[in-house]
């Protein structure tokens, strides 16, 4: 390291990544966080002077509820994704290599097609004249139209959906570097598959798991859009608070404290989700 | 690695069943896109016979086309400067320790996880404290700043794998650092770059919710027109849309999947990606050096507010280009112009706003003496109490909120708000997603103003509502007619003019006038202060206050304009139609003005309203 | 032309390679051997300039080029797992150095063909790395470094990674190349047979220096220290005592009780410890005393090892000791079953035989 030559070289490498990061994210994090400590004018902007008030505000058992419905939903759309994507996941790892290569292209093309027409379709397929509840009625299995959309219900069909292929190739990736011959080994040491799959593939599946989590749980949290396309009257999460505090009512600095509090809850899930499970270890992201 | 073996590992029929379903779940929308894609019928799921009109209506849309290559163009410019800097920074992470490594790791993977709407919002706060204009720039940088990370991951999983020796092998064959990396670690790790660069792309292309906040006046892109699309209902359209991404997409995979099969050289691809983007990036500074900014004009405005047919008659007359873009509500408006980053000419802020925006200085004076047809304007409407003046606003159009309900699933009478009230309609009643509205209305139910500010019925109000949520199917400002067409609501409270359009094409729907009142709006151009094109404005208002025109307009958005010559104009059904809107007694109706302080309390009720 | 003066390299506390010194002359074959951790790759690697020393001079030709970075060495490497490029053909790869060097584009053809040739790869130009066999990839490997016609050629574990066969039969194309073209090897290996094969003269490291430095023969016969004599060849190590010294030979006492007659001079004065090497190839095994054989001692046969060529006898001595003993099967015509387990016999060598180190 001593090397100036090395050392050129590594600013060179260095410097333009980090400033770019530096200058158009950790700066405006703290400018959000600054906001956030900030008077609002009359008319939603910036005053100048200190206040903690808007962080009183958040302590608003109003806002607490919606922040923990928030955790609540993502919570569930989480442990919902995994246990669709787990058995997909699996199954790819293990299928002949022509199978996998077609499950894998199947998995990965929804994820090309632009989020806001997939969730779009749900309309079209959830809605009272939607291709369900017309197929439905058509067989005479229903006479009144299932109320499929505008409820909870079609919020965790969005966030489960959009999510799916974030789940399935983080756990694809881990199960698919697995060498058959730790399974081998297992059952030669006598383990049935089912205490195979609990003592050797799972566990060795966890950092993909892990990622998998990650990936699913951190932005149906932030996530705003799909309760607006698919929610009914109270499918409020805290993206929508924010959102509507930055655009609609114009509270800037109570937006800002409400995302630094979510900012600062998520730091600290991930440091401690980090240094538990390494769920951004490279070869996760290997597969991607 | 191999896998033969008889384990039976991943073959258990349950497996391969839920396997499957995954991938069918997955899969299910898109055969339903294209297929309803083809469908005569505007209504989505009703099939009417082959039809390919939607295609030509996709085809003929101006702001799809200007957001698809807004979009290209963005995506290849943030691609290119992604891939640069997230394979330095994934160099510079694999190939060496140094202080504050850890801390630059950091930076690389939190944006990643982040939700991106704290993404998004930041990166505005930052645009506005630096005072940089929202534009291309701004969309360009925070796509950067995403795909450098994803970028950075992909290309330093690469570098994992890369054989430390061969770098040593060059550099003992008398290559230096410079050398080595061009002809020995950039081509080994060219696959990794490659991919990284794709991922960036499609990123870009399919980025929304960061555009949303990050973008300007002339950046609408592809995903923040198709958000416009899904908002304001859903039509075949989209479906033909979302048929021809999927084709393209399609195309694309096969296309890499091809020439990855005929193991093109990579350096071939990569110089051909690189050079596509490069090409495009150096089009975009031409054509942005060459384009004559004089003639052009930036539009902020409800999606569909201005016909697109009278746009197009415009710049064909004119040879003003217009770039449109749009907002959903005031308060919207009002955020974007305070920022004053956005270099829009025409906006179109309703009465109360109007006063906001001209207390907050911002907005310029129209120069009224310039308009030929400013005489065709009905004088009760050319200074009213949100400015008396009449200097900073020009009236486009007025309405007020009916009651628009479906006459053969309710029962009569409907000439009351109360009957939003009533138990029989549970879960068939949709609000307007708007606390103004729904708080407006809930104070006149109460006898009282909104502009009161007053507190204590504040709380009544929220009372007044949260007993009306349980038979609320969902609070929606976009959607109304598709979901009343649908019948998954018999009624709601509606804009005029879009009521009137339902009631227009589908007897069974009336729009009623209910006899408490009804609150109204007037919706204005206004020019912003520092807009650049102030006399390109004035020219469209001038255009819009032209008799004929008006009279179109009024036929298409069904709202009545204050324009004395263009009532006469009209067809004779329309004009029908428009009556009981042309002869509102404006003496009675009331302006809801504006809230100040009272504003916070407001939105704190809607919030608790909405939220519990 | 290459000198190593006080070279030391420290990671850390860890001390890698500490306070070498060595001479390799011009065209000679120079072997470092070692088992791995010794520190002799990290003189390799701080030769070709990937690492640097944290003191001590490297001087190449006269000239201290100890700072210098790898691409202005006049060394070239030849790697372990060869590292060939994988995105070149076998000429991109092998013209790399010379590209690098902006040779005109005729030369490098020739030389490159003339480099394939060499290494008899002629007609392989176009294949990609992953197209060729482990042993034609070493040879690629070795085209590579050679074309540019280095002072010196480093060769780390070269035939590590091929298996037997091949490897012996490139053992022995490597000294016929280097006869042939005449450039100084520094060849690194942890194989002691490869080593004493192939060099002139060979260095046996261990913890960081250089134990003993000479010709193969010298190491083999002559070990200075306990640890080359244990890591070359296998020995048996007798405890043993000075008695009397003269500038001929000495006497000893081994194990306490046994006095044996060495025509070697003992390294330390009489009354000190010393340790007696025999190598089991020097020792006989008899009932009775031979002429020949001047030394005796008795040990009782514990185990039989048949190997083809030969057999080892493991016998324990009374003291406890087992000493292996090493006997051609055809030369001395010995029936696999003359000597009986647990038949005490007597153990023979010469008072030539041996060697003497400081314990």
């Amino acid at each position: 390291m001593r090397n100036p030559l090395r050392i050129r070289e590594l600013h060179l490498l260095l410097f333009p990544p980090a400033l770019w990061l530096i200058l158009f994210f950790g700066l405006p994090l703290l400018i959000v966080l600054f906001f956030s400590v900030s008077r609002q004018d009359v008319y939603g902007g910036i005053a100048p002077g200190f206040t903690l008030e808007h962080y009183r505000r958040i302590a608003d058992p109003l806002y607490l509820v919606i922040l923990w419905r928030s955790l609540v939903m993502a919570a569930v759309t989480t442990v919902i994704t995994l246990l669709l994507a787990y058995p997909t996941a699996y199954y790819m790892a293990f299928a002949p290599p022509r199978t996998k290569l077609i499950l894998m292209f199947l998995v990965i093309l929804p994820f090309w097609t632009n989020f806001l027409v997939r969730m779009y379709s749900f309309m079209t397929i959830l809605g009272a004249d939607g291709v369900i509840n017309t197929l439905l009625l058509k067989l005479g299995l229903i006479h009144e139209p299932l109320s499929l959309i505008h409820n909870t219900f079609a919020v965790y069909v969005g966030f489960v959906y959009g999510n799916l292929p974030y789940m399935i190739l983080p756990i694809f990736a881990a199960l698919d570097r697995m060498n058959t011959s730790l399974l081998e080994a297992s059952m030669d040491l006598g383990a049935g598959p089912i205490r195979t799959f609990w003592r050797i593939t799972l566990p060795y599946s966890l950092p993909g798991v892990a990622a998998g989590i990650v990936f699913v749980f951190i932005p149906t949290l932030g996530n705003f859009v799909v309760p607006e396309i698919l929610g009914g009257a109270d499918d409020v999460i805290i993206g929508n608070v924010i959102n509507r505090q930055f655009l609609a009512s114009r509270n800037w600095p109570f937006g800002s404290a409400l995302s630094a509090v979510l900012v600062f809850g998520l730091m600290v899930f991930i440091s401690v989700y980090i240094r538990r499970y390494d769920p951004m270890g490279k070869k996760q992201l290997a597969a991607v | 690695m191999a896998r033969n073996n008889d384990l039976g590992l991943g073959t258990g029929l349950w497996l391969r069943v839920a396997t499957w379903l995954s991938v069918a779940f997955l899969f299910l929308p898109i055969p339903i896109l294209i297929i309803f894609s083809f469908n005569a019928s505007r209504q989505v799921t009703h099939w009417e016979g082959f039809s390919l009109k939607w295609y030509a209506v996709a085809f003929a849309d101006r702001a799809l086309w200007t957001g698809v290559q807004n979009s290209l163009i963005i995506a290849a410019v943030s691609t290119l400067l992604a891939t640069v800097l997230g394979t330095a920074a994934a160099l510079a992470l694999s190939k060496y320790t140094f202080r504050g490594r850890v801390l630059f790791q950091n930076l690389i993977y939190i944006p990643i996880i982040l939700p991106e709407i704290i993404f998004g919002l930041s990166l505005l706060a930052l645009f506005i404290l630096i005072r940089m204009p929202l534009g291309f720039t701004s969309v360009i940088c925070a796509h950067v700043t995403f795909s450098l990370s994803f970028v950075a991951l992909i290309v330093l999983a690469r570098l994992h794998q890369f054989d430390r020796r061969l770098e040593e092998a060059s550099l003992d064959l008398g290559a230096n650092r410079l050398q080595t990396l061009r002809y020995v670690i950039l081509p080994v790790i060219a696959p990794g770059i490659v991919s990284g660069a794709m991922f960036a792309f499609t990123l870009s292309l399919d980025d929304f919710v960061s555009t949303l906040f990050t973008a300007g006046a002339n950046s609408t892109t592809l995903p923040l027109r198709i958000y416009s699309l899904v908002k304001y209902g859903v039509t075949p359209e989209l479906n033909a849309i979302s048929t021809l991404l999927i084709l393209v997409t399609l195309a694309a995979l096969l296309a890499g999947h091809y020439l990855q099969r005929r193991a093109v050289s990579q350096r071939l691809v990569l110089g051909l990606g690189g050079g596509t983007a490069a090409l495009v990036a150096v089009l975009l500074i031409v054509s942005i050096a060459l384009a004559d900014d004089r003639h052009t004009l930036n539009v902020y405005n409800y999606a569909g507010y201005f016909p697109d047919s009278i746009l197009a008659d415009f710049e064909k007359e004119t040879g003003i280009r217009i770039n449109y873009s749009y907002f959903n509500d005031n308060e919207e408006l009002l955020s974007r112009l305070s920022l004053g980053a956005c270099d829009y000419d025409l906006v179109v802020p309703s009465d109360y706003m109007v006063r906001t925006m001209i207390k907050l200085k911002l907005l310029a004076r129209i120069n009224r003496e310039s308009l030929a047809n400013y005489a065709n304007l009905d004088e009760r409407f050319t200074r009213m109490e949100f400015d008396p003046t009449g200097e900073y606003y020009i009236p486009y159009t007025y309405g007020c909120t009916g009651l628009l309900y479906n006459r053969e699933l309710t029962q009569p009478p409907v000439d009351s708000w109360r009957v939003l009230w009533d138990e029989r309609y549970k879960g068939r009643i949709l609000m307007l997603d708007d606390m103004r509205e729904c708080f407006g209305l809930a104070f006149r139910l109460l006898g009282g103003s909104l502009t009161d500010r007053d507190p204590r019925m504040l709380q009544d109000a929220l009372a007044l509502l949260r007993k009306q949520k349980p038979l609320v199917l969902r609070y929606d400002s976009n959607t109304v007619d598709s979901i009343l067409l649908s019948r998954e609501a018999y009624l709601a409270p509606y804009w005029s003019g879009g009521g009137l359009r339902l009631t227009k094409d589908h007897p069974e729907f009336e729009f009623a006038i209910p006899r408490e009142g009804v609150p109204m709006f007037v919706d204005t151009f206004c020019i912003p202060r520092d807009a650049r094109h102030k006399e390109n404005a004035e020219r469209l208002i001038d255009f819009m206050l032209r008799p004929d025109i008006a009279a179109r307009c009024m036929e298409e958005l069904l709202y009545p304009m204050p324009n004395t010559q263009a009532p006469a104009l009209l067809p004779e059904d329309i004009h029908a139609l428009l009556q009981p809107m042309l002869t509102l007694d404006l003496k009675k109706l009331q302006l809801v003005g504006e809230l100040g302080e009272f504003n916070k309390d407001v939105d704190r009720a809607w919030t608790e309203l909405r939220s519990r | 032309m290459l000198e190593l003066i006080n070279v030391t390299r420290k990671y850390g506390d860890v001390v890698a390679v500490n306070d070498v010194s060595l001479t390799v002359a011009k065209g000679e074959f120079f072997c470092l051997l070692g088992s791995s951790g010794c520190g002799k790759t990290t003189i390799l690697r701080m030769v070709a300039g990937f690492e640097k020393r944290t003191s001590g001079q490297i001087i190449l030709n006269g000239r201290d080029m100890g700072d210098d970075p790898p691409y202005c060495r006049d060394v070239n490497t030849v790697f372990q797992n060869y590292a060939l490029f994988p995105h070149m053909t076998v000429f991109e790869n092998v013209a790399y150095g010379l590209r690098i060097r902006k040779c005109n584009t005729a030369e490098i053809g020739t030389r490159v063909m003339e480099a394939l040739g060499q290494v008899r790869l002629s007609g392989f130009e176009e294949r990609r790395p992953d197209q060729l066999s482990g042993g034609q990839q070493q040879r690629v490997a070795l085209a590579r470094a050679l074309v540019n016609r280095p002072s010196i050629l480093l060769l780390d574990e070269p035939l590590s990674a091929l298996d037997k066969k091949i490897a012996e039969q490139t053992r022995l194309e490597l000294t016929e190349l280097q006869r042939r073209v005449g450039i100084t090897f520094i060849y690194v290996t942890h194989n002691q047979t490869e080593a004493l094969a192939l060099a002139d003269r060979v260095a046996v490291m261990h913890n960081g220096v250089i134990e003993q430095c000479g010709p193969p023969g010298e190491i083999y016969e002559h070990p200075k220290t306990r640890f080359v004599a244990d890591f070359i060849g296998s020995m048996n190590f007798l405890d043993g005592q000075v008695t009397t010294a003269t500038d001929r030979g000495c006497r000893l006492r081994l194990a306490e009780r046994w006095d044996v007659e060495i025509d070697k001079a003992s390294p330390v004065a009489p009354g000190n410890r010393v340790l007696y090497c025999l190598r089991p190839e020097q020792l006989r095994l008899s009932l009775l005393p031979a002429r020949d054989f001047e030394n005796s001692v008795p040990g009782v046969l514990r185990r039989k090892v048949f190997e083809g060529d030969a057999t080892l006898y493991l016998l324990e001595l009374a003291n406890g000791q087992m000493v292996t003993v090493s006997q051609n099967n055809y030369i001395a015509r010995l029936a696999r079953d003359f000597y009986e387990l647990n038949q005490e016999y007597l153990l023979l060598w010469s008072r030539t035989s041996g060697e003497i180190i400081r314990a």
